[in-house]
């Protein structure tokens, strides 16, 4: 029994078993089926890929597919940029190349038409000349302008050697101060190397690099580069020169630089063919430069000139202006008239005989004495400084002409003569006083003569004596006596020369002589 | 006018081991070291006379940023020789000298060079030892004690490359 039972319960599961595949067999197959694919991710991949254009096309106007496929677009250009930069190079270049046409295009056309409305109305002879041109050719004439405006020149010639970089041959225009040509050459090819290396130029190169004030052409051929500085603006027909002249150079000289390995002397026969490219003309407007620089210099010159000889003029004018000024108030002068005839000056008035300070004025004054000229009239000036000096002069002169005479061979004073001596004492105190006024210090000179009788000893010790007692005589009336000397001459300055008795009788006797006063 | 026998030679080495001191303590260049970080080149030359014959040497300074950078390979055409040089107080620049070397004759084929170990000078900090020294010698490649700073060998260095340009290829 439990046999059966246990017989007719694994029956019934197997029963149960074959029930479910019969009711939901097909769809278990299904659903492991669908389990297999979702697990596989080659095949999500697969099944995806069927729907993602789809997908991405039905949600483009979703802002938030842009916002997550931003960085992801980005950052795929970056690495594609850092793995190899050539491949966006070549994508981009026909976009670019137009792009930069289009806008260079475009800024000629403006430049040109603003070049038009700028000078459409200005006039001379050569624009004239120009818009005949311009209406013969059927140009726009601002293009002439262009044209003929926009000087140009060659100025050096670099032949190099393009695996190497070093010069073969280097040509400059004349008054062209070339740098090492060695150096330049070697720059040029690690310029563009690097120029390759960074932007991947492909085989189209380099052809112009525009520097400040310069611009480099050069021309490539597979050994060789040619490389013209160019000053200016300079026509397209220059790069076909070029172009001709390098393919001379590389077809004529195939050998040499095949096995060029650092000697350049099979290249100088290419000399000529170098010098021919430094083509060009200088702008005429040095020479008009150069006239202009001379004429400035000559209206400079002329000027300081100019300015030189009126400075003088006015100086002279002015040290004479000052000169009459201080003359005409110098005591003792009055000047009358002034005037001045061809180079000399002529002054005329009245000057008083003791006036002596106009010599020195004239000659602080800078003005040369011999272009001076002097008329005076003597008068009397009535200025305190010269009544005083003529009252001195008088004085001096009255007492110089004063004696005291002396019997033979005697020195001693008699009481007539003391009356005189007191006259005497007081025109000397009178003659101190006077002096003292002035400014000068006087003093007074004893002298004492004798005769020519007797001997030569006695009549010295005579004289002396003489003059001792006047002296003694006159500090006894009251005149300082320090300002007093006693001085024996004898017979060495007679009075009278001749040797009569009335003679002898002037000459034995004591004068005076006043110094001090000039 | 270009002078009518040149040879290009070209200096490489890590960054900082002294390539560019050693050029100007040789020549007075005209071109500013501007262009070196700009282009990866500086360029010098020197007229030079051995064993009586002249030509200018145009020496092309290679620039050493760091380990990542590579040398601009282009830079090397047409070279007659190098110099690799490393700094005598940094012994993995000697390292990367003996890379260098390889990486240049792959792009030259076989041209004269000399090895300068640069900094003779910095005695103390010298980390170069006999046993690399040894090493270069038993590899045949020839080096000298350099010092841009004091000038120890660095006109032999120039000069010597020189001579081994000119001699004629076995």
């Amino acid at each position: 029994m439990p046999e059966e039972h246990k017989g007719n319960g694994h029956g019934s599961a197997n029963a149960f078993a074959e029930l479910r595949s019969l009711l939901v067999g097909p769809e278990r197959e299904e659903l492991a089926a669908i389990r297999q694919r979702l697990d596989d991710p080659a095949r999500v991949v697969k099944d995806l890929s069927r729907f993602l254009p789809e997908a991405i096309r039905l949600r483009r106007g979703d802002h938030k597919l842009r916002l997550a496929l931003h960085p992801i677009v980005e950052q795929s250009i970056r690495l594609s940029v850092q793995r190899d930069p050539r491949m966006l190079t070549d994508a981009l270049r026909p976009i670019i190349l137009q792009a930069v046409s289009n806008a260079v295009s475009s800024a000629l056309d403006g430049m040109l038409l603003s070049l038009n409305q700028m000078v459409e109305q200005s006039v001379s002879v050569r624009s004239i000349q120009w818009r005949l041109e311009a209406r013969r050719t059927g140009k726009s004439f601002g293009e002439i302008l262009l044209l003929r405006s926009l000087l140009y020149r060659v100025e050096q010639v670099f032949l190099i050697h393009r695996k190497t970089g070093l010069a073969l041959l280097h040509r400059e225009a004349p008054a062209v101060v070339a740098k090492d040509a060695d150096l330049i050459s070697g720059m040029l090819t690690a310029i563009q190397d690097f120029a390759y290396d960074s932007f991947g130029a492909g085989d189209s190169q380099w052809q112009t690099v525009q520097m400040s004030g310069f611009s480099l052409w050069i021309q490539h051929a597979p050994q060789a580069l040619l490389a013209g500085v160019v000053r200016g603006a300079a026509p397209k027909e220059l790069r076909s020169r070029l172009q001709e002249t390098l393919e001379r150079i590389c077809r004529e000289r195939a050998a040499d630089l095949e096995r060029f390995e650092g000697d350049a002397t099979p290249f100088l026969a290419c000399g000529p063919y170098l010098d021919a490219c430094l083509l060009g003309q200088a702008p005429p407007v040095a020479p008009r430069r150069r006239v202009l620089v001379w004429l400035l210099a000559a209206v400079a010159i002329l000027v300081v000139a100019l300015g030189a000889g009126l400075f003088v003029s006015i100086r002279a004018r002015q040290r004479w202006e000052d000169y009459v000024h201080k003359l005409s108030r110098q005591p003792g002068i009055v000047v009358t008239a002034v005037e001045k005839r061809g180079g000399e000056y002529r002054i005329s008035g009245l000057r008083d005989p003791q006036e002596t300070d106009s010599r020195k004025l004239l000659d602080a004054s800078g003005i040369p004495a011999s272009r001076v000229r002097f008329d005076w009239q003597p008068y009397l000036s009535l200025e305190t400084k010269f009544a005083a000096g003529r009252e001195l002069a008088a004085t001096r002169a009255a007492l110089e002409h004063q004696a005291l005479y002396f019997a033979t061979d005697l020195s001693r004073i008699t009481p007539e003569q003391l009356n005189a001596i007191g006259n005497v004492a007081a025109e000397m105190r009178a003659l101190f006083r006077q002096a003292d006024a002035a400014g000068k210090r006087a003093s007074i000179e004893i002298l004492g003569h004798t005769d020519d009788s007797g001997t030569e000893q006695r009549n010295t010790r005579l004289g002396q004596e003489r003059a001792q007692q006047v002296l003694n005589a006159l500090a006894a009336a009251g005149v300082p006596s320090e300002r007093l000397s006693a001085r024996g001459v004898a017979t060495s300055e007679p009075l009278r020369s001749g040797t009569s008795e009335p003679d002898r009788a002037v000459n034995r006797s004591v004068t005076f002589r006043i110094t001090g006063l000039t | 006018m270009a002078a009518l026998l040149q040879k290009k030679i070209c200096m490489a080495g890590s960054f900082h081991v002294g390539k560019t001191s050693l050029v100007r303590r040789f020549v007075e260049g005209i071109f500013s070291d501007h262009y070196l970080t700009t282009i990866g080149a500086k360029i010098d030359n020197k007229p030079v006379t051995v064993d009586g014959q002249s030509f200018k040497m145009v020496i092309w300074d290679l620039e050493g940023k760091d380990e990542l950078t590579q040398i601009r390979t282009s830079h090397l055409r047409g070279a007659a020789g190098f110099i690799l040089v490393a700094d005598g107080s940094r012994a993995q620049t000697l390292d990367k000298a003996i890379e260098l070397h390889e990486r240049i004759t792959y792009e030259t084929g076989p041209i004269p060079f000399i090895v300068a170990l640069n900094k003779a000078d910095l005695t103390q900090q010298w980390e170069i030892r006999d046993p690399a020294l040894e090493a270069l010698r038993s590899k045949g490649w020839p080096y000298l004690l350099t010092s841009a700073k004091n000038g120890r060998c660095v006109e032999e260095l120039f000069l010597g490359l020189a001579r081994k340009m000119l001699k004629p290829k076995e």
